[in-house]
């Protein structure tokens, strides 16, 4: 999994926490905690975890 | 504290089925279903360890912030019942925990000063960061730019 993001415009399974690493995401996971986890082994400044939104979903 | 003024772009997604890994499409139109939601970047840390970089949803339904369970367990945060439930979109009332965190608003060298906050994690449910208006709200004034899907967040300053 390669594909390339910017910060404001992402793609990728619904529901999943994404890793992004330099604008390329390298993992994806429902578990949070896991994807948290997997950040630490990249560099902080170049890293961030965000997730995929449901597409058709409210939030309250 | 000092607080910083922003202005961001809606996040605009495009979710893939997590089987096909194809794009979910619209049921008007064929085409793939765009959605746009105003997130924040910030940072949640504990004071045992310090999260990545991640993102907030806004949300001026909800009275606080929220955080799922998986994201407290990272944090190692210390989880006490809340003797008031959750209600969540669905009408139902959901169990609660409550900690303390500490949250950093802001990216690519703009940052406010962090903010220690009162965090719910719904005892179920694997919901996104939702940052509601205890005590962002109350620290920004927050202006949302439907149209142009954008929104501001200026510190708020007593007249």
């Amino acid at each position: 999994m390669s594909k390339s993001i910017t910060i404001d415009d992402i793609t990728g399974p619904e529901g999943h926490w994404i890793v992004v690493v330099k604008g390329k995401v390298v993992a994806s996971s429902e578990d949070a905690k896991k994807m948290f986890k997997l950040a630490e082994k990249y560099p902080r400044d170049e890293t961030i975890v965000t997730r995929v939104l449901f597409p058709q979903a409210s939030f309250f | 504290m000092r607080l910083v003024d922003f202005r961001f772009n809606y996040k605009r997604t495009v979710a893939l089925n997590p089987g096909t890994r194809k794009p979910i499409l619209d049921a008007d139109t064929g085409k793939p279903l765009e959605v746009y939601h105003p997130v924040v970047p910030i940072t949640v840390s504990s004071p045992r360890k310090k999260g990545p970089a991640t993102e907030g949803l806004l949300d001026s339904g909800s009275d606080g912030i929220v955080i799922p369970r998986s994201i407290a367990d990272y944090l190692e945060l210390d989880l006490k019942p809340s003797g008031r439930p959750m209600r969540i979109a669905d009408g139902r009332n959901v169990k609660r925990f409550v900690s303390r965190a500490t949250l950093e608003i802001g990216r690519a060298g703009r940052y406010c000063d962090p903010i220690e906050v009162e965090v719910s994690v719904p005892a179920e449910g694997n919901p996104p960061i939702l940052i509601g208006r205890a005590p962002v709200f109350e620290l920004f004034v927050v202006t949302f730019v439907e149209a142009e899907k954008r929104f501001e967040m200026r510190p708020y300053r007593k007249s």
